[in-house]
């Protein structure tokens, strides 16, 4: 860049308003008349759609406006004189709107002045209250607006009704009379300015009239550039195209009109031109054929180049091309450090970084000058202080330029080793997918990097390609060295633990290397230990005689930092019932004292990733990230030439299972069989207890299910228990290096049932899923149970089950990326502009506060214990362990200690260590010291202010999204009960549905009603809701007596416990007589023609319980019974006595919000997202969730994650129209005069100015009066 | 609650007292309507809490037999509880007098004690003033809650008043945040 362009300027507001035909004529540099673009000799034709005033596409050419270049020139626009008014499509609701909301005569608006100036004051309360006037207001006022006639001049006025695309018709007396451009836009011209101030208009940069055109913007050339194809023909943009329709039928307008054509084809060729200027801005619009190339493509107009992932906004101005870039395959190399990652030369070559000469590298740089771009460590340009550039492909005699170097050049050279580079692996879906890795270079063609980093990045070696990015700036590689590096992001953000760790092999390899029985030999151990690095004395060998052994646990102590304590159990634990602990027979008690593993086996529960609370989490917390590093890096290096000295293999015959376990396995098959044929004997019977609220044929199926997932999961578990520690599989699943049980259970067992849609398979032929099988055949085989596993093999029924199973698995994965992948980018959207300020509150780009500390606690989740900003109780261990006996400290002296930090410390941590140090007998010193130690590591475990905590909530939420089940339905502590849950639900609790797919209340009793089932029934009949239907054994018409007859069932009353009394009460019916006979009803309506009507009206007749109950379920949960219904309606079950209104809930948020305010629905939404993703078993800290929680309520509603509710709400124009709706929304800005004030991210992203988030937020302020007076808004610091 | 409190009516206008802390003078029985004279702590005046007993609807006529109590007992404002509607008349006419309506929505229990709901407070002028001026904010930059909220009528906070939420923090153990009160 040359040093000219260094003035820096800064975007401070970008402004939208209609352009009017005056401004449109002034700035215009040609009228263009003729529909040609070039003549025969390719030169551009004057007054043509090419003319040269427009500016030029040739490179040498001057443009004949401004006299520049082509690189230089900004182009000019152009204008068509319009025959006629048109209407310009995007403008058609704004223009019916005001044609409806105002005077035919006059052009006032259709208040009277009272009612006017009421509307006014209206105005003025919401902006005095709220800061702004919300879009409902002004939609209200012209929804208002009815009158016949002109409160002003008295003029009758008419209906005006709109046809699609651009028809405006009036309802006259006369008839229905259509309102002409011309017609439309002198009554828009009448309308004044104030009163257009009442309907949202900015009158000031947007006159009603400008909606209607006179005058048509010619774009530049470079706006519809022609290319040149191979065989030398020309061929023009799509705009292009358009705008010969245009000027071709406006000419021939002009000529007609001239002529004193008749008004007919006057009226035609009106049409035609507005039909061309229609498809000119959009080619889309509903009610008109796209206007198509004569290819039967349809032509991309404006409204389509800005709109979609394609369009202007999100392909070219959200995202941007970038150089000093380079995409190759990845592959693995455990040699590296975790920091680095392997460059290839070829790629290292074509890279380059700047630096500039110093007398320091003067020589350095003159060397690589020689080299030149063609011989490694070379360089590829020279910047010369006067801004002038270098190519060294182009110099011959580089020794000579070489000499010519001075301190101030810049060369840019090579990439070399030690150079920091960014490494990216999309889909970028955390913070984590973007790292800063020191630079190697090495042979061959792929980026090379160590396995440990393939968690964070998602990556695998079947082919995966990755970026790299290499920063230019001094700032840039600072930042990505300061906040970027590998290892400091090893703690993630999502839930406060390591995400980088051990993986595979290498727990594998910890598993062998640290079993008691793994002695190793001096020459093991010095090769061993060569390989990590270890300078040392080697420790004392286990065994001394007759050579000396180490053991393997010993040499893996040498990798821990000598102060660290630490107790965990390994991923081998088998849960026994007592734990042995040190004792235990798996060796599956880690302890680590002073540095050294006294017992276990370290797996993936001490050093994998994702493993929060681990030995790997522990060494990062207490000793750092450097130290965190350096373990891993050694450790893995140790493990990976362990497992190859040792060899690790999988075979077939470690996939048989024993005899004795075959014939258990064929025992409980058989047991299964029994059982189910019992199903089926009940099913056939008639006799199977059905399930409620499910047919018979459902009840049949859920029992098949549960008996065949039972026979699956014992059949795995005899393979399981068949194997042992010596099998490859089973020391794979046990230690988590990979696979899970289920797996192992497949592999030897059984493979179990195969399923579509969460059913078994019945689908294909009627009543059955293949020809083999008998119509309705119940059995497992027939419905896609695979009793084989793949050890033994599928038959080819069974294999053909599977594939079907499987495919669904296929699809269902691809849905789900797509499904999650939108989520997470409307979270990212929502939340964006979402950071933490100096003064510790969160706010949005506005300044308006969203959290008044963030997530309650302004504790960071990456810099907290797993959610804690402290842990307590570990420190406090630790200094215990450290302490010097004393006398122990007093309770008073705890307590008056404690009061000291009240103020720093939150009251969770105070009570955290009041209980600890009572429990610790510390001395006075000791208890001091942890105090003092809480207090400083609360403080720095708080987010630091700038951080963008909205973006880093929506990639905690969106990221784990990809993992979540697709599986809409999921038994929740019931059995018989379905809850959408996994991603489904999430995406339904972010989309703030109004009613969620299977609402489900909780209801808590209170007093005697929850200690017994009577009770609780009781209850539930009265919550249930029943109508006539729900009682009766039969409903019909009695056509004799006109009548409908209801015979009621005396078990169905009695099950929902209505007496025939209550029954009568309510059988009051204001047009029909009712009579009571026994147990059967006669209604007979007032009216016979109402008998065929009331028939279908009577079954849904309410006689009792509480509306959208459908079924109750009671069941006792933890000492107490509670009921559980399908269907909502939190305020009508509150109200029913012997309801406990202190716990009930339901999970649909709106009904909370409604029935306890917005307070109580944040809580109900943080607890409804946190039980969804606890479910799936991801862990994900609470102040994500509770951010989310907190930006869907600030308005005081539950609103949406979307278009409809946060995201439409943005302040700025530029990220509303980036997001979705992209051109109504930039219309209605301009309409409405609004101005971007670019404090948001994705606006200056557009503008390509630096964001306001993080280090971008850093500015330096100087006060230049004596006393500044600001009137809120900004903070600054 | 007490074992006397029949209707739900009744149920409504104890929970209102208790919940506003309004001090009970009197309760007397009409025909029709059951009423609470009460004392509010920031007024002077007295005021009273109208029941009307199982209407369908409320209209100008029922309302006057408040107003006439009112004009007897020489009360300026009012508290209405109805299960049935207002018509619309009677909304309009309550706008300008110092009646509140409260809606049929109006639960019967206090939803303070249900978990879900946080304690809510209304911050006094001066409180209010010092926490704008502390944050540097003007008082719709706030998170905003409805007046309409069940949580806002509950304890009778009207627009432009500020509310101290006391929320129960999983991280926290306690956290206080603001709302604003908009119509």
């Amino acid at each position: 860049m040359s040093s000219e362009e260094l003035i820096h300027k800064v975007v401070d507001d970008i402004s939208f308003g209609l352009i009017s035909p005056k401004d449109l004529r002034k700035q215009s540099v040609v009228e263009i008349q003729t529909p040609d673009t070039y003549d025969e000799d390719g030169a551009p034709i004057t007054a043509g759609l090419m003319d040269g005033r427009l500016g030029t596409l040739e490179p040498r050419q001057r443009c004949k406006t401004c006299g520049n270049t082509a690189i230089r020139c900004p182009g000019h626009f152009g204008h068509i004189e319009l025959a006629v008014p048109i209407v310009h499509i995007e403008f058609t609701k704004i223009i019916f709107d005001l044609l409806k909301s105002t005077c035919r005569t006059c052009g006032r608006i259709l208040l009277s002045d009272d009612t006017a100036k009421k509307v006014r004051s209206r105005i003025e309360r919401y902006n005095v209250l709220l800061g702004t006037i919300p879009d409902e207001v002004y939609k209200s006022i012209i929804s208002e607006i009815k009158a016949k006639q002109c409160p002003h001049c008295a003029a009758l006025q008419y209906k005006i009704t709109f046809e699609k695309p651009t028809k405006f018709i009036e309802q006259t007396e006369a008839g229905s009379e259509p309102l002409t451009p011309s017609m439309i836009r002198e009554r828009l011209e009448r309308i004044s300015d104030e009163d257009l101030e009442i309907l949202g208009f900015n009158p000031r940069v947007a006159r009603p009239e400008w909606m209607v055109l006179q005058v048509l913007p010619v774009p530049p050339v470079y706006v519809r550039p022609s290319i040149t194809l191979e065989s030398g023909i020309r061929s023009e943009d799509d705009l292009t195209h358009k705008l010969v329709d245009i000027i071709r039928i406006n000419q021939r307008l002009k000529e007609n009109m001239e002529a004193g054509a008749p008004t007919l084809i006057i009226q035609d060729l009106s049409e035609l031109l507005q039909y061309h200027v229609t498809t000119y801005f959009n080619n889309e619009a509903s009610g008109i054929p796209p206007a198509r190339h004569r290819s039967g493509r349809a032509l991309k107009t404006l409204s389509q180049r800005l709109k979609g992932k394609e369009g202007r906004f999100r392909s070219n101005l959200s995202g941007k091309r970038v150089d000093f870039s380079a995409r190759t395959v990845i592959s693995p190399d455990p040699n590296l450090d975790i920091n680095e990652v392997g460059v290839p030369q070829d790629v290292a070559m074509r890279l380059s970084v700047p630096e500039k000469v110093t007398m320091w590298n003067i020589e350095e740089m003159k060397k690589l000058v020689i080299n030149g771009p063609e011989n490694y460590p070379g360089a590829l340009y020279i910047i010369r202080p006067d801004g002038k550039r270098i190519r060294l492909e182009f110099v011959v005699d580089r020794e000579k330029i070489a000499e010519a170097i001075e301190p101030g050049f810049i060369v840019e050279r090579h990439l070399k080793n030690g150079d920091i580079a960014i490494f990216n692996r999309q889909p970028s879906l955390h913070r984590m997918s973007i790292m800063a890795h020191y630079v190697r270079v090495l042979p061959y063609k792929t980026f090379r990097l160590h396995l440990c980093v393939c968690p964070p990045y998602n990556a695998d070696f079947d082919g995966d390609e990755m970026n790299l990015h290499v920063p230019q700036s001094e700032e840039a590689r600072t930042e990505a060295l300061l906040l970027m590096q590998v290892q400091d992001q090893i703690l993630s953000p999502r839930f406060g633990g390591p995400i980088i760790g051990a993986i595979r092999d290498f727990i594998t390899g910890a598993y062998f290397f640290t079993r008691r029985s793994n002695y190793l030999t001096r020459d093991e151990v010095n090769r061993l230990l060569t390989a990590t690095g270890y300078v040392g004395e080697l420790p004392e060998p286990k065994i001394k005689e007759p050579q000396p052994l180490w053991w393997g646990k010993q040499i893996f102590s040498l990798f821990l930092p000598k102060t660290l304590n630490y107790v965990l159990k390994a991923n081998i634990c088998q849960g026994c019932a007592k734990c042995e602990e040190e004792a235990c027979k798996y060796d599956a008690y880690v302890v680590v004292k002073n540095g050294e593993l006294i017992s276990g086996i370290i797996d993936r529960r001490s050093i994998g990733a994702e493993q929060s609370e681990s030995l790997l989490h522990r060494i990062i917390k207490d000793y750092g990230t450097q130290a965190g590093r350096e373990f891993l890096n050694k450790t893995t290096r140790l493990l990976k030439l362990f497992i190859t000295m040792r060899g690790f293999s999988y075979t077939y015959d470690q996939l048989v299972l024993s005899p004795r376990a075959e014939s258990r396995i064929k025992k409980t098959m058989e047991r299964i069989q029994k059982k189910i044929d019992e199903h089926i004997e009940n099913y056939r019977n008639g006799t199977l207890p059905r399930l409620p609220g499910q047919t018979l044929e459902e009840s049949f199926e859920i029992y098949v299910m549960h008996e065949l997932a039972t026979a699956r999961d014992e059949a795995g578990k005899i393979a399981d228990d068949d194997f042992t520690l010596e099998n490859a599989g089973i020391v794979m699943t046990r230690t988590g290096a990979r696979g899970s049980s289920l797996n192992i259970g497949q592999i030897a067992a059984c493979v179990g049932q195969q399923s579509v849609r969460g059913k078994r398979i019945l689908r294909g032929y009627s009543g059955r899923a293949l020809p083999h099988f008998a119509e309705g055949d119940p059995s497992p085989r027939a419905r896609g149970f695979v009793y084989n596993s793949y050890q033994t093999g599928l038959d080819a029924i069974e294999f053909f089950f599977h594939a079907m199973g499987g495919r669904e698995g296929l699809v269902d994965t691809a849905v789900r990326t797509q499904q999650s992948g939108y989520m997470q980018r409307r979270l990212i959207n929502a939340l964006e502009h979402i950071r933490l300020e100096y003064d510790g509150t969160v706010r949005n780009s506005a300044g308006d506060i969203i959290q008044f500390r963030y997530g309650e606690d302004g504790v960071d989740p990456a810099k907290s214990d797993h959610g804690k900003a402290v842990n307590v109780s570990r420190l406090i261990d630790q200094i215990k362990i450290g302490e010097e006996k004393g006398p122990v400290a007093s309770a008073e002296y705890i307590k008056k200690q404690l009061k000291s930090v009240e103020e720093q410390l939150t009251p969770i941590l105070l009570s955290q260590l009041k209980q600890t140090l009572a429990k610790a007998n510390l001395t006075k010193k000791g208890v001091e010291q942890a105090i003092q130690l809480t207090a400083d590591r609360y403080k720095r475990a708080m987010m630091e202010p700038g951080e963008a905590v909205g973006i880093v909530a929506a990639q905690s939420i969106g990221e784990p999204g990809t993992q979540m089940t697709l599986r809409t339905f999921h038994y929740a502590g019931v059995k018989e009960q379905n809850v959408t849950l996994g991603l489904p639900r999430l995406i339904e609790i972010v989309d703030a549905r109004r009613i969620p797919s299977t609402p489900i209340m909780t209801i808590y009793l209170t007093g005697e009603y929850k200690k017994s089932k009577e009770g609780a029934v009781e209850i539930a009949r009265q919550i249930i809701y029943t109508t006539l239907e729900n009682l009766a054994s039969a409903i019909y018409e009695d056509p004799v007596n006109e009548e409908i007859v209801v015979e009621l069932s005396k078990s169905m009353m009695e099950d929902r416990a209505i007496t025939m009394d209550e029954l009568k009460d309510k059988l009051q019916l204001q047009n029909a007589t009712v009579k009571v006979e026994g147990d059967t009803v006669h209604i007979k309506p007032k009216k016979v023609e109402m008998l065929k009507r009331m028939l279908t009206k009577i079954p849904a007749l309410h006689v009792k319980g509480v509306p959208d109950i459908k079924r109750v379920l009671v069941t006792e949960e933890s000492g107490e019974w509670v009921i559980r219904t399908d269907g909502s309606n939190l305020s009508k079950v509150l109200e029913i006595p012997g309801v406990d209104t202190s716990r009930t809930t339901t999970n649909n948020v709106h009904e909370i919000a409604k029935t306890l305010g917005v307070e109580a629905a944040r809580n109900a939404l943080v607890n409804e997202a946190k039980g969804v993703l606890e479910d799936q078993g991801l862990d994900v800290d609470v102040r994500h969730v509770m951010l989310v929680a907190d930006m869907m309520t600030t308005t005081g509603e539950v609103q949406q994650i979307g278009r409809h509710g946060i995201s439409g709400k943005k302040a700025s124009v530029l990220a509303r129209a980036a997001f979705e709706i992209t051109v109504p929304n930039i219309v209605e800005a301009a309409v409405k005069g609004e101005s971007d004030p670019l404090e948001g991210v994705t606006e200056n992203v557009i503008v390509g100015q630096s964001i306001p988030i993080g280090t971008g937020l850093v500015e330096l302020y100087m006060s230049t009066f004596e006393k500044q007076q600001k009137e809120g808004g900004k903070t600054e610091a | 609650m007490t074992v006397e409190t029949v209707t739900v009516e009744e149920r409504k206008a104890e929970v209102l007292i208790k919940l506003r802390k309004y001090k009970l003078i009197k309760k007397e029985t009409h025909e029709g309507a059951i009423s609470y004279i009460i004392k509010i702590p920031e007024d002077k005046e007295n005021a009273v809490v109208w029941c009307f007993l199982g209407a369908t609807t409320v209209g100008i006529a029922a309302m006057n037999t408040l107003y006439k109590f009112m004009k007897e007992h020489e009360l300026e404002r009012a508290i209405v509880i109805t299960e049935g509607r207002y018509t619309h008349a009677v909304k309009q006419a309550t706008r300008k007098k110092n009646v509140e309506l409260l809606p049929k929505s109006f639960p019967v229990f206090d939803i303070f004690e249900h978990a879900l709901v946080p304690r809510h407070e209304i911050l006094s002028t001066k409180e209010k003033d010092e926490l704008l001026a502390k944050l540097k904010v003007q008082p719709y930059q706030m998170p905003q809650i409805k007046s309409t909220d069940p949580a806002v009528k509950a304890i009778g906070a009207k627009p432009g008043d500020v509310l101290r939420i006391i929320r129960k923090s999983q991280t926290a153990g306690e956290h206080i945040a603001y709302r604003y009160v908009v119509e």
